[in-house]
């Protein structure tokens, strides 16, 4: 239905906004492509859900603009903007049933009973719940909510889609499939979509761009493959899932770019203009415990086992590393002397 | 994607008709002058049925050069908006500051020429603050939501107009003389002068003991009702219902019955022990006489705990029954005896809620006016001296002044350390999860002092308003128990226009009139309180406070004063006694507001904001119909209290708006008990038919069973 390249852009231009005295967001500038995915990722309380308000008109910026397209919605009330939402707590109209839950935006507008119908059901068999119109929301399950939810904005075909933390009332399983279904829509469709989310892996997985967000400023924007290998900060660097942060010495060593640490020698790309004194991160999954070198030398403090792996914890100088062995290597005893080797896929220099 | 195919026509029409509309500036400014036109400009002072031709004419503001002509020439010039060519925020504030300044001025010249203001000015006004909302909500203003705006605006003036304004004009009166001076120190003289240091001594004395009594009385109820009876529910609804339905003087009434100068104590003891008793002999000086005891400071402390023990209940019972009850487990389980478990952890848990009973009860019987004025005899306390400062021969402003800030500053003392306490000493966890078990027993002694407590009120409940209802078939309670109708028949079968049919219909219209404005205008305010963020929250929280604490008597002399002179000319209008209902029972629509606001996830409201439906059409579509069952009862409440207000009111009603409390004063106040007690029984039963009819006819619908979505 909707071309894709009638999608517009979302941007925010030196948007700053204070509730009171405190300071919320410092001075955002984004831009998001037409069509596209960006997902907001940060820790609570970081500010990425008031951006999300604030492109919804929710809430107004204390200074900056914010243009939908090329249109300037600064000061527009959310209901004259284009824009739809799917909340965290789903927001369904408890008084209401479901169908009329998801046809109350066109009533709104003035559509005809008939069509109203029609457009509805069409929406809800979208996401696979065609015929459950006339059911009241608490005979709906979580996840059937959600997704009744995502009809309801998406029947208005909006030029942005908005998602605060939309899985985050479904278990584990759920979570997965309703994150592929959530972007397959937004695929199709092809509207530009604001998602919002404290859970890296589900950023890492629906979005075209990851912007990070820390204590009201971006932190970092880009793919997620690019933020996951190039961190600029601790930060980010451990936002984007566990990781070690230790230091090492970047050089080129004839053509080919290595970072050294305590001796040893990991190969690492794209560290042009990096040489010199760094920070690195080290993700668990590629710290390989051995009994014989190379490797940085350590004892073992302790372990656990979690089912498909073993988690240690290695001493290793006056650092503490941790790392993932899958559950099929052989089991390293507490006090045990290993070699901690490094996979050159975990190895993230930071800056 | 599966949505069909050829809507997006449909929607861009819809969004073509939106913009289209006419620009709301224009409807405004048309409303302007429309009101010119047709309505009177300046107020009839005979009201709109009893006007003449020429009265009406005149008030025309077409009729005559005069203020109005401004005010035209204000709308026309927003017709016209010749800055409409500056860039969109300067314009927008041309809008606001020029709408802002000819409202303030229009107001300011119409006090400085003495006009007294009419519909048209109030309708120019209204239109005047509709425009400032719509440039205000085009700055960006409450997210850019111009219904909000102007709900706002509303608010704040007629909380501006109707408390404020009131309040001030008290003070004005105190530190202003009748030539206009400047007074200063006029307040001093009042406060020393002959008597309102008795008056003061009295009224916070009798405060405090009833007080102490309400809470201990209602800790006891409270006890009964959560851990000791099985049929609590029953005390619970009597308990909550009672205080509402029973106008303010008729405890005070019943009392005389029995306890009187003539009561059936007086009656039964002269039997026993007067002159010529059962156990005197015949021409024998008696050991008893006939004696007024009952008048004065006891007479209204019983009559006040009866009528404000059922608030302190009311407010421990619920902090009773929401102390989790594994905290009592613990206790036990550390071998605590159960006297040592009351002793140290409940008792403990709900001390915030007994010293806020306490002050609940201070704060009523500071503002009680029905009882002392029945009861009161030589006991004058503020509430009533402040009455008789004015009615009587006295017409003393200045001392009613007085009186009435002294009264409004202990009331609000009051209640802010009450609020206080409330915020910071509350233990009480309303997790909407029940404990694993059931409470503990309390110690065996307490469970049969608090039974046999309750018993005894109960009768003591029953056995005075037996006597409401039965004083009415009798000529004359205390000298003529010979049953008779004739009380009945004087006052409800001699036609509509005589008897107590005047006032019961007045009051009834009244009452049905203010009763939704009230529930509507207070839960606006607890949405715009508990959901918005915006500059002036604090003006309109401030008010809200003051209508909390504000006794009754200090509401009439406030507007007495303040709406008996241009430019706002209220006083002997219907109007007057609707607006005295609306503010004085407010804070119940408040309550009930912000309570069933604090459960619905205010994500709903903006999911409807986000689907394009603006705020009004969100506060109907989505607000309202979760609300229902606040604003109904809302609505119920506050016209059962409008039927038995009595102390703001007697200070506005006019011979034509006689209500049913003030004409059954005037018959208390010439001694004929016979007609006002049978009046004061049909006004509870009718009452109590609102409440039971209402309750059956809603009974509990769809969405009070899910108001709260998570």
């Amino acid at each position: 239905m909707s071309n894709p390249s009638a999608s517009v852009g979302v941007r925010l231009e030196g948007v700053t906004k204070s509730f009171g005295d405190t300071a919320v967001l410092k001075g955002i500038d984004l831009a998001m492509a037409p069509g596209t995915l960006t997902t907001l990722l940060g820790p609570s309380g970081c500010g990425k859900t008031t951006i999300l308000r604030l492109v919804a008109g929710l809430e107004m910026p204390t200074t900056g603009r914010i243009l939908i397209g090329d249109e300037d919605v600064s000061l527009l009330s959310a209901s004259h903007r284009d824009v739809a939402m799917v909340f965290q707590s789903y927001a369904l109209f408890p008084h209401m049933t479901v169908g009329e839950n998801v046809s109350y935006g066109l009533k709104v507008q003035g559509v005809g009973k008939e069509e109203r119908h029609a457009r509805a059901e069409a929406a809800m068999a979208s996401v696979g719940l065609a015929g459950y119109g006339g059911r009241y929301i608490d005979q709906l399950s979580g996840g059937q909510q959600q997704r009744i939810a995502v009809a309801r904005a998406l029947i208005l075909e909006p030029k942005v889609m908005l998602f605060d933390e939309p899985l985050s009332n479904l278990d584990s399983k759920l979570r997965r499939q309703m994150r592929e279904d959530i972007r397959r829509l937004q695929q199709d469709t092809g509207i530009t979509s604001v998602y919002v989310t404290h859970d890296q892996e589900e950023a890492l997985s629906v979005s075209d761009e990851v912007v990070v967000i820390s204590e009201g400023a971006i932190a970092q924007k880009g793919t997620p493959k690019h933020l996951y290998r190039r961190p600029v900060s601790p930060f980010v660097a451990t936002f984007m899932g566990d990781a070690n942060i230790t230091t090492g010495r970047v050089r080129d060593l004839d053509g080919v770019m290595v970072v050294e640490i305590d001796g040893l020698r990991v190969p690492i790309e794209d560290a042009e203009g990096l040489a010199g004194e760094r920070q690195v991160a080290l993700r668990p999954e590629s710290l390989n415990l051995k009994d014989i070198g190379p490797g940085l030398r350590g004892t073992v403090r302790s372990h656990a086992y979690v089912g498909a792996a073993t988690e240690y914890w290695v001493q290793w100088g006056d650092h503490e590393l941790f790392a993932i062995m899958p559950a099929s290597t052989r089991e390293f005893p507490v006090g045990a002397q290993v070699y901690v080797d490094i996979d050159p896929v975990g190895v993230a220099v930071i800056g | 994607m599966a949505i069909a195919q050829n809507k997006p026509a449909q929607n861009k029409r819809a969004q073509a008709n939106r913009v289209s509309w006419i620009d709301p500036l224009v409807l405004w400014s048309l409303a302007g002058l429309a009101a010119f036109a047709l309505l009177p400009w300046t107020a009839l002072e005979y009201g709109i049925f009893d006007v003449t031709g020429g009265e009406l004419l005149a008030a025309y503001g077409w009729s005559s050069v005069n203020l109005s002509l401004v005010a035209v020439a204000v709308f026309a010039l927003f017709m016209a908006r010749p800055w409409r060519g500056l860039a969109a925020p300067a314009a927008h504030r041309v809008d606001a500051l020029l709408a802002a300044g000819a409202f303030l001025g229009l107001l300011a010249a119409a006090d400085g020429g003495r006009v007294a203001l009419g519909y048209g000015a109030a309708v120019q006004l209204i239109a005047l603050g509709g425009i400032a909302a719509v440039a205000l909500a085009r700055l960006g203003f409450i997210r850019g939501d111009a219904f909000m705006t102007a709900s706002i605006l509303i608010i704040v003036g007629l909380v501006i107009l109707f408390v404020f304004f009131p309040i001030s004009m008290v003070f004005s009166k105190v530190l202003v003389d009748l030539d206009g001076t400047f007074t200063p120190f006029a307040f001093f003289d009042n406060v020393t002068a002959f008597g309102i240091g008795r008056v003061l001594v009295n009224s916070l004395s009798l405060a405090v003991a009833v007080g102490v009594s309400t809470t201990i009385l209602g800790l006891v109820f409270a006890l009964y009702a959560a851990r000791v009876s099985r049929r609590a529910q029953g005390l619970i609804k009597l308990f909550s219902i009672l205080p509402i339905i029973t106008p303010p003087f008729v405890i005070g009434l019943s009392l005389i019955l029995i306890f009187g100068r003539n009561g059936t104590i007086n009656d039964l003891l002269l039997a026993l022990f007067g002159d010529g008793g059962l156990f005197i002999g015949q021409g024998n000086e008696g050991w008893f006489e006939r004696s007024p005891y009952i008048y004065g400071f006891w007479g209204i402390f019983l009559a006040q705990t009866l009528s404000f023990t059922p608030i302190s209940f009311m407010l421990l019972v619920g902090m009773i029954s929401t102390t989790n009850p594994a905290l009592e487990e613990a206790s036990l389980t550390m071998r605590a005896s159960d006297w040592q478990t009351f002793r140290h952890v409940t008792f403990p848990l709900i001390r915030p809620g007994i010293a806020n009973a306490f002050l609940l009860g201070v704060i009523a019987s500071l503002a009680d006016f029905g009882n002392p004025l029945v009861l009161g005899g030589d006991y004058d306390v503020m509430a009533t001296e402040i009455y008789f400062s004015i009615v009587g021969a006295q017409l003393d402003y200045a001392r009613a002044a007085t009186l009435g800030i002294l009264l409004l500053a202990f009331s609000l003392a009051a209640y802010v350390i009450q609020r206080q306490w409330i915020g910071k000493k509350s233990y009480v966890t309303v997790t909407g999860k029940g404990g694993a078990g059931g409470f503990q027993p309390l110690p065996r002694w307490m469970r049969r002092a608090t039974a046999a407590i309750a018993f005894a009120w109960i009768l003591f409940t029953a056995i005075l308003y037996g006597s409401i209802l039965l004083g009415g078939f009798v000529v004359n309670w205390g000298a003529d128990y010979t049953p008779t109708l004739a009380h009945y028949e004087e006052l409800w079968t001699r036609g509509l226009g005589y008897g107590a049919w005047p006032s019961f219909l007045t009051t009834l219209g009244f009452a049905a009139v203010a009763a939704p404005l009230t529930a509507v205008l207070g839960i606006l305010i607890a949405y715009v309180t508990t959901r918005r963020r915006f500059l002036g929250r604090n003006v309109i929280d401030f008010g809200a406070m003051i209508c909390f604490a504000i006794p009754g008597t200090v509401i009439g002399v406030s507007y007495v004063i303040a709406f008996n002179t241009p430019p706002i000319l209220l006083t002997g209008s219907a109007v007057i006694v609707i607006i005295s209902f609306v503010f004085r029972n407010m804070p119940v629509g408040i309550r009930a507001g912000i309570s069933a606001l604090s459960q619905i996830d205010v994500s709903l409201e903006e999911a409807s904001l986000t689907q394009r439906a603006g705020s009004m059409r969100t506060i109907f579509s989505v607000v309202l119909p979760l609300l229902r069952p606040a604003l109904i009862s809302a609505i119920v409440f506050s016209f059962v209290k409008s039927m038995t207000s009595v102390s703001a009111i007697i200070f506005l009603v006019t011979a034509d708006t006689q209500v049913a409390t003030t004409y059954i004063l005037g018959r208390v106040e010439d001694g004929d008990y016979g007609q006002s007690i049978c009046y004061g029984s049909v006004l509870i039963i009718t009452m109590l038919a609102v409440i039971l009819v209402i309750n059956r006819v809603i009974g509990r619908s769809r969405t009070e069973r899910q108001t709260a979505m998570e």
